[in-house]
């Protein structure tokens, strides 16, 4: 591994050995803009372990439609598909915030886990923590308002991120949230009148987490609470 | 690319647009503005909220307006 720890939590909670079946393969590697990491129905050729950034996973029909069903970042790692016995899946994986990662030829990582059951149960856990956000997403999108959906996904971003200024511009939550600038527009003034952001020209910077936390409410806070549950990760800020 | 705002009104608030969003030309931002108000006529609805006085204005870089969608512009659906 290189001289730069991981910041990743997964990396992190291995025990000695299981990492020791990873480390040979594990690259450091910059994670840019846009960079897709998975394509539709391609063979998954690399899982990241994210240190920072943040990478959206995209449930996508071919058609021009799509939406981001989940984020994934030093908190977990993608081609989780690869965890789940195939080599492959219909969803596209981008990077929403650039960032750093680890990563692994998913050939390696799949042998690594056929000789280590505790290597293959951490990495389901994270997986099922991942299955739980992406519920908890469908029934944001359902049911929940516009200003509540940004803050929570403001949230999750500021959990994965460093600091309290997210380098995220209004076209990459449009994109994200799935809804047209405009909306972008009316959720962020909502959320900057009541305190609990500031607005600059391509960041976002987190003033009030608690008043996000209120105004999420159930949405973030039972994803949240259960990925700790499953995983150890919690949200330092 | 030329660049168009999209200033939401509602009755006399003014939520405005200050980064703006790149397209090729103004039929293009007449429909995302026309698509824009769906949304946000949706989300009204959806929240038992009123959407009688929502608009879009949509304004070119040197600030003039050139045109302004209402509710009433998208209530019968699209022509085409």
């Amino acid at each position: 591994m290189s001289p730069v720890p991981s910041t990743n939590h997964v990396l992190g909670s291995l025990s000695a050995s299981d990492l020791a079946l990873l480390q040979p393969g594990l690259e450091r590697v910059e994670l840019t803009f846009r960079q897709e990491l998975e394509q539709p129905n391609h063979v998954l050729e690399f899982s990241y372990f994210p240190d920072d950034g943040i990478v959206s996973v995209i449930a996508d029909d071919g058609t021009g439609r799509s939406v981001e069903v989940g984020i994934v970042g030093n908190d977990s790692f993608t081609a989780q598909a690869v965890t789940m016995g195939t080599d492959r899946s219909p969803n596209l994986s981008l990077v929403q915030v650039a960032g750093h990662a680890r990563r692994i030829r998913a050939e390696n990582l799949r042998q690594a886990i056929s000789h280590s059951r505790t290597l293959h149960v951490t990495l389901l856990a994270s997986v099922q923590a991942f299955m739980v956000q992406t519920s908890f997403t469908a029934l944001a999108n359902g049911k929940a308002r516009i200003d509540e959906r940004m803050a929570r996904w403001l949230l999750m971003a500021h959990d994965r991120l460093l600091g309290d200024t997210l380098s995220l511009t209004h076209e990459v939550l449009a994109n994200t949230l799935g809804v047209r600038r405009a909306g972008v527009t009316v959720g962020l003034q909502k959320l900057e009148s009541a305190g609990l952001i500031s607005t600059k020209r391509k960041a976002i910077e987190i003033r009030d987490r608690r008043g996000l936390e209120q105004l999420a409410g159930e949405v973030y806070s039972v994803q949240t609470r259960e990925q700790r549950r499953l995983t150890g990760w919690k949200p330092t800020k | 690319m030329p660049l168009y705002f999209f200033h939401v009104r509602d009755g006399d608030d003014l939520i405005p647009d200050q980064i703006g969003i790149e397209l090729p030309d103004f039929a293009a931002a007449l429909s995302e503005a026309r698509a824009a108000i769906r949304e946000l006529v949706s989300e009204a609805l959806r929240n038992a909220q009123g959407v009688q006085r929502l608009e879009i204005e949509i304004n070119d870089g040197s600030g003039r307006t050139l045109q302004v969608v209402s509710v009433r512009d998208v209530l019968d659906g699209d022509q085409t």
